[in-house]
């Protein structure tokens, strides 16, 4: 059930790397050098590192607009991903995508998405193949509580089931639909409560306890992987800062008090604190961490700060595939 | 005269076990469902007050909106709501038992697995109680449909039948740690599992096991307490528990989780008499009535004493019985109520 130290050590790494890249991405928004709006993950670190740390570089998975979280968990680095959301030619979309389509095909990150709902079909898509292909591998459709009112996320879990595909829907429920309460848009409560309409398993577990998400991941990801189909885990979690930018207090559609308790079930610092009392982490080894990691973020907003914007004649690149027509 | 009390905990029966093992999952569709028929069993039993407890989920108050209280047998029934807030997490369960205490609450009916269960006896540790199953694998609260239990609820709070002809009390394994933490409790079973985590809660994984204490010890159980159950049956109303060590010569074949059934591995079996401790030494994690909620250091004690001092537990066969016997339930001929 529980990890063991070596993944403990790498769920830590994982949601510091998350912590680190958002903070660093929302200082510079307020200084006005990221175009475009920006989604902060910070506070739900603990779903992305839980699931990904159980896949490979082979598995799938399908973002939201929420969705550098997802990449950093995925392997993905800082360097191609702060010059993606300064929109410069190095950066994994070359510039063009930016926070909101950053992918790395090569990481099996298919893609943040501009559209609440949309990740989960291509999500379906990817599981097709694996299937398809018969080559063991799965796909994971990360999307929140307000996703799931979405048509497209019918049609594809009712598809996911229907075909019996490798995939495993993976909801963070953090409790808000950009600026709405969860209560003002559906009649239910649990997220998972939509499962069985499906014809699937569905889960809940604390999304702020990384070891939670990873059971209930490892688990719900063996399932896929052994041909049993779809499942879906909703991690109930919180995002700290505003629906986009930096705000995270005094906003109108939620109160201080309610950020202020979720804020005391930090993924990280409640994490940290049980490593260090089981010994698999030392006051030492925390704070050389963070420091590494921060001089890599350091080092990935100068490589961006450095790097060319794409030239106009790239403009068209890597937006329409070429295809060979048989004459 | 005549309150009962409604506490429903909207996180029962969700929990990984539909994954890990083969249990059901149980919608708050299903709930809201428990939770009006209790109302309904209660009202109809001549209970004059219903206090609910408010959650997360709203399921109080969808159970009981739209019900037509004008034209019912509930005309005159006072239906309210606690004030008291709702967070989302098991000490709601714990406030709402204490507050209901206060308010002069006669009988609760409280909706839930072990867990919550345990969680109203933390919050009122003899109050009097009709135990519902909505959880997953249960051994405290019993199957029984929430129609004849609000019906039981309402029978003892109206005074129809007496509370000490129809229940027992409950016997509660009390923990207390050596490092001072505050004093808890269990109303099943409490067991030391290896880990340091308290992750998804459930338990399922024979191998972890290290120690069990038992109160109650019933063959036909469902989860850890199946293990004591099974060796060395002690029944909720007999004194005293079971001690189990696991990791030894013995196997012992019992159904952990819904639909799962794992070879034990332990070395001793023994009766626990009331008078008697079990201490249980870390590092490791305690599960309280299944689920891992406490993780202890190496070298932190739990003591762990079993005291028949927990809730008074009502028998809803034997209320129904009672009331029928004193033809509570017939009518004169014509006549309409």
């Amino acid at each position: 059930m529980e990890p063991n130290p070596d993944v403990l050590r790498d769920l830590h790494r994982r949601m510091v790397r998350i912590r680190l890249f958002e903070e660093a991405a929302g200082k510079l928004a307020e200084a006005a050098k990221l175009p475009g709006f920006l989604h902060l993950y910070v506070g739900e670190e603990a779903v992305a590192a839980g699931v990904c740390v159980n896949l490979t570089d082979a598995d799938s998975i399908t973002s939201t607009h929420r969705g550098h979280g997802h990449l950093v968990a995925k392997g993905g680095q800082f360097r191609p991903m702060m010059a993606e959301l300064m929109a410069k030619s190095t950066g994994y979309c070359n510039g063009k995508g930016g926070s909101m389509h950053i992918s790395s095909l090569e990481l099996g990150m298919l893609g943040a998405n501009g559209i609440v709902g949309a990740g989960s079909p291509i999500a379906v898509g990817a599981a097709f193949t694996h299937k398809y292909r018969d080559d063991g591998n799965v796909a994971v459709a990360f999307f929140g509580d307000g996703a799931t009112n979405i048509g497209a996320f019918h049609e594809a879990a009712n598809m996911a089931c229907a075909l019996k595909l490798p995939i495993v829907f993976a909801c963070e429920n953090n409790e808000y639909g950009e600026f709405t309460r969860r209560d003002h848009t559906m009649a239910i409560t649990d997220i998972v409560d939509r499962a069985q309409g499906y014809g699937m398993p569905g889960v809940i577990v604390d999304g702020m306890d990384a070891v939670a998400v990873y059971e209930a991941a490892a688990e719900a990801i063996a399932f896929a992987r052994a041909g049993k189909g779809p499942t879906l885990i909703e991690a109930k979690t919180y995002r700290f800062y505003n629906h986009h930018g930096v705000q995270n207090l005094g906003l109108k559609y939620r109160p201080d008090s309610e950020v202020e308790v979720w804020k005391q079930r930090d993924p990280i610092f409640t994490f940290e604190a049980q490593l260090e009392d089981m010994g698999v982490l030392t006051v030492d080894r925390r704070e050389a961490l963070w420091a590494e990691l921060r001089a890599d973020i350091a080092d990935a907003i100068t490589f961006a700060e450095d790097s060319p914007y794409p030239e106009q004649d790239q403009i068209l690149e890597d937006v329409y595939t070429r295809m060979e027509v048989a004459r | 005269m005549g309150t009962v009390g409604v506490i429903a905990n909207p996180a029962a029966g969700k929990d990984i076990r539909r994954l890990v093992a083969h249990a059901s999952p149980t919608s708050d569709a299903a709930k809201i469902g428990v939770v009006r028929r209790a109302v309904l069993g209660a009202v109809d039993a001549g209970a004059t007050r219903i206090l609910l407890s408010p959650d997360r989920h709203n399921l109080s108050t969808r159970a009981v909106e739209g019900l037509d209280w004008e034209t019912s047998a509930a005309a005159g029934v006072a239906i309210d709501i606690l004030d008291e807030p709702a967070y989302g997490w098991s000490g709601d369960t714990v406030a709402m038992a204490t507050r209901m205490a206060k308010e002069g609450v006669e009988v609760v009916v409280v909706l839930g697995g072990d867990g919550t269960q345990r969680d109203a006896a933390k919050g009122w540790l003899d109050l009097a109680l009709v135990a519902i199953s909505t959880g997953t694998n249960n051994v405290f609260p019993r199957s029984v449909d929430a129609t004849l239990a609000g019906l039981a609820a309402g029978l003892v709070a109206a005074g129809v039948v007496a509370l000490d002809e129809v229940s027992h009390r409950a016997k509660v394994a009390h923990v207390r740690f050596g490092d001072g933490s505050n004093d808890d409790l269990a109303l099943v079973d409490l067991a030391l599992m290896d880990g340091q985590f308290t992750g998804s809660r459930a338990v399922w994984d024979p191998g972890s096991l290290r120690a069990l204490v038992a109160c109650i010890a019933e063959p036909a159980a469902i989860g850890l307490s199946s293990i004591a159950g099974l060796l060395m049956p002690v029944d909720r109303r007999s004194p005293g528990g079971v001690h189990v060590q696991f990791g030894g010569p013995h196997r012992v074949r019992a159904p952990l989780a819904p639909g799962i059934f794992s070879d034990v591995a332990f070395s001793f079996v023994r009766a626990l008499p009331v008078s008697s401790q079990v201490v249980l030494t870390g590092p490791g994690v305690l599960s309280f009535d299944g689920e891992r909620d406490k993780v202890l250091v190496a070298g932190a004690t739990a003591t762990v004493h079993i005291r028949p001092d927990g809730p008074r537990v009502i028998d809803v066969d034997a209320t129904i019985a009672a009331a029928a016997r004193t033809r509570h339930f017939h009518r004169p001929d014509g006549a309409v109520r």
